[in-house]
């Protein structure tokens, strides 16, 4: 069975970062996955989104036009891929950065989430990426083993034992925002 | 045991495995990963490596490289490419080894294409001698024909060329490595260091213009370079070709598509299954040389799509010669970065199978 | 009769290609008697070039490579640093060292590779029937600048030693006997200090091309002394890897 995953904002929004973590966690024994990040060619600030497709058998075109679930963080991302999920699909918003006009109201399938929010609560935003990563892995039947989501971050932060805390922190507010949700894919 | 890697990466890493000692390259997107891997992970190994002024510097800091009898590798993308031309035509003329990774992009725009077909599958440069194409489709085929560009570059001396691009140099996935070659085989050339050794031994190369070859100088030998060459592309057509066939056992209509664009019909086949059309995807592996018998002998298919990402049509050409007349063959092509959308393929079949003129 | 002086042993047994009066031939010369005396022929490498002066590697008896125009010095660098045994000499005209090959003899030069550049200067394109070059002095009448060459010519040895990598930049001169001694010592220096300490060295040679220049092989010493060195002065610029004497213009 295969899942796909699209995930787009703005150079320091951890989209890139996210998608790797996922990648990694989710290639074991029993599943594979891709990650294909897209860039501008601005060093900072351009558009930034990355495409993922999760699998038990061959994986084939690793950028899906309309997928399972997207995460846009920002106006322009949102403006630009609105419509990159399929008919049943999640498209979570990150309402801290982006206006949805009145006529596109929130349903099952569409989330508006303060993820931005979450990230400045901790006490610095630019944990975003992991306020992000504890996000899906609340999203049951995402990835099958949502743990090894976490385990990685921890991994990759090995070196840097002083953010550990702030971004365990900002992982569980991902994960709690997530849980109040209570979405399956 | 498999690792996740980048498409440069995993490239990178397994020719290292694969005997490297050389690697010269030149910051280009969307290979420069591959260049900063090298530049690491050679030294490490106690092996050589140099980033040149331009890909006219690397290109030609290569074909030192293979005088001096080492195996070496570059990488670049189209642009570069380009300026490679003197070396590479030099090269594969006078049957120097070496591998060249092309990770393709769409012109100036850093998105991927597989526009530079032609330039490494119809003779490089001035010379028009040849090299010996692979065009994997992912990150592990990448890795696996990074391997098999280094056995076939040092079987037969010639350039061997892995023509990616930027979808799988940039991407991600699990990859199982090759072992570590502990051991490489000596270099060896057919005549000691190219062409023109002289009766006393010493060791003499010139690159293809006014060289000595088999006792014989200038247009002789020239004219004894190319015969010999081509003699070798024609073993390679019998004998070296490969084609994967995906679900072809019982399909009407086939995809035919290499690279990248392959891979992402791989959707379009399973979709058009699951509508009841059985299709099937025929992807050459080696682009040269072509495998003409595999795809001659596509038979009795009610219909041809052949998906590349060049405009105007440089595959789908080859493919052409090598389909009989009686099948029908239609072309689906993006270009600009812009990659081919499962659908549109899907209802390209869709219309030919419904007898729709597309 | 005992013979006190012959051409090198390492010069093939058969005529060289050059013109009556060719400045290659004579350095050419003068650098396989170096290797010679040095003792040196089998770790050498003659590394040629494009022009009439990359004939020069069908002459001699010694491991050669010929290459494209002007990328002499990439080819050299990768066998050098895979072959650091070798003696690597280049041989290179102006227009492959300074024209299409600039880059390439200045980044080597930055690299500080451990070979020994001769370039052989004459300012002008040789076997392709006398074009002007980068080293073309003002006022010349070339096949391409027939009304005489407007603008400087490039000094290429003053540019290498700018750069910090260079241990040995010297401009030498063949057209006298004092000269020629001169120019073997400097070619010994390089050669030297490249096996003992793996130094790039690069010394330009003035000379001329009697077919295409329109100065006569015997009109040439005087030309070169009275004309030539007053835009190109002959003397060292780096030694030791530090700038030698001042750098006048």
């Amino acid at each position: 069975m295969e899942r796909s995953i699209f995930l787009a904002g703005s150079g320091g929004h951890g989209i890139q970062m996210v998608g790797k973590m996922l990648v990694h966690a989710v290639n074991t024994d029993s599943e594979n996955a891709t990650y294909s990040p897209c860039y501008g060619v601005e060093k900072r600030g351009g558009l930034s989104s990355c495409y993922l497709v999760i699998s038990d058998s061959r994986i084939g075109n690793p950028r899906k036009k309309q997928n399972d679930l997207a995460v846009l963080m920002d106006q322009r991302s949102y403006d630009q891929y609105k419509n990159m999920v399929k008919p049943g699909g999640i498209l979570v918003i990150n309402s801290t950065m982006v206006k949805a006009s009145d006529e596109e109201k929130e349903t099952g399938n569409r989330m508006e989430i303060p993820l931005m929010e979450a990230a400045r609560e901790t006490g610095n935003p630019k944990v975003i990426s992991s306020v992000l990563l504890g996000f899906l892995a609340g999203i049951p039947g995402l990835v099958k083993e949502p743990y090894s989501l976490k385990e990685h971050m921890l991994t990759a932060l090995s070196k840097r034992p002083e953010l550990l805390e702030l971004n365990k922190k900002a992982f569980e507010k991902g994960l709690e925002l997530a849980l109040l949700k209570q979405t399956r894919v | 045991m498999k690792k996740v890697m980048k498409g440069n990466e995993a490239v990178a890493e397994t020719a290292i495995r694969s005997g490297l000692e050389f690697f010269c390259g030149y910051p280009i997107t969307p290979q420069s990963e591959l260049l900063e891997y090298m530049s690491c992970r050679l030294p490490e190994e106690g092996k050589i490596f140099i980033q040149a002024e331009s890909e006219i510097g690397s290109s030609q800091m290569l074909t030192g490289a293979s005088i001096a009898g080492a195996r070496c590798m570059t990488a670049t993308s189209g642009p570069g490419l380009s300026l490679m031309a003197e070396a590479l035509a030099c090269m594969a003329l006078g049957r120097l080894p070496c591998v060249l990774v092309d990770v393709q992009r769409a012109f100036n725009c850093i998105t991927p294409a597989q526009m530079d077909y032609n330039f490494v599958t119809k003779g490089f440069g001035h010379s028009g001698q040849h090299g010996f194409v692979l065009a994997p489709s992912t990150v592990q085929e990448a890795a696996d024909c990074t391997k098999l560009a280094f056995e076939k570059a040092y079987q037969y001396n010639v350039p061997a060329v892995v023509l990616m691009d930027g979808m799988i140099g940039q991407m991600m996935e699990a990859v199982e490595l090759p072992e570590k070659v502990e051991k490489p085989e000596a270099v060896s050339y057919p005549i000691p260091i190219g062409r023109g050794s002289r009766p006393d031994k010493k060791a003499f190369y010139q690159s293809g213009y006014g060289g000595q070859y088999k006792g014989l100088s200038s247009e002789a030998a020239c004219e004894e370079a190319c015969n010999d060459n081509a003699a070798l592309y024609q073993k390679w057509a019998e004998t070296e070709a490969l084609c994967e066939a995906y679900w072809m056992e019982d399909a009407e209509y086939a995809i035919v598509s290499y690279g990248s664009s392959a891979r992402i019909c791989l959707d379009t086949v399973h979709m058009l299954r699951d509508q009841g059309i059985k299709a099937g995807l025929a992807r050459p592996i080696t682009v040269f040389p072509f495998p003409e018998k595999q795809i001659g002998a596509l038979q009795g298919l009610k219909g041809v799509l052949c998906v590349e990402m060049a405009k105007p049509e440089q595959f789908a050409k080859d493919v052409a010669l090598c389909l009989g007349k009686s099948i029908p063959m239609q072309t689906y092509t993006r270009c600009g970065g812009n990659l081919p959308d499962p659908q549109e393929a899907a209802e390209i079949i869709r219309k030919m199978a419904a007898g729709e003129v597309s | 009769m005992e013979k006190i002086y012959g051409k090198s042993a390492l010069l093939k047994d058969q005529p060289t290609p050059y013109c009556e009066g060719c400045y290659h031939g004579l350095i050419q010369k003068l650098c396989f008697e170096v290797v010679e005396e040095m003792q040196i022929a089998d770790q050498f490498v003659y590394g040629g070039a494009v022009g009439c002066n990359g004939m020069g590697a069908f002459t001699v008896n010694l491991d050669a490579y010929g290459t494209c125009h002007g990328r002499c010095p990439c080819v050299g660098t990768a066998l050098k640093r895979l072959h650091p045994e070798s003696v690597l000499m280049l041989y290179q005209g102006d227009g492959d060292a300074a024209s299409i090959g600039l880059g390439d003899t200045l980044h080597a030069a930055n690299r500080g590779v451990a070979f020994t550049v001769v370039m052989a200067n004459n300012s002008l394109y040789g076997m392709t029937g006398g074009q002007a070059s980068p080293t073309t002095l003002p006022g010349m009448r070339t096949t391409t600048t027939r009304k005489g060459k407007e603008g400087p010519p490039m000094r290429v040895a003053e540019l290498v030693a700018t750069l910090d990598a260079p241990y040995y930049v010297a401009r030498c001169s063949v057209h006298s006997a004092k000269y020629i001694l001169q120019f073997k010592k400097a070619l010994k220096y390089a050669l030297t200090v490249q096996m003992e300490y793996g130094a790039y060295s690069f010394i330009e040679v003035l000379a001329n091309c009697p077919t295409s220049s329109g100065i006569k092989p015997e009109d040439s010493m005087r030309y070169i002394e009275e004309t030539a060195m007053k835009y190109f002065p002959v003397r060292e610029f780096k030694r030791e890897g530090r700038p030698s004497g001042e750098v006048t213009r």
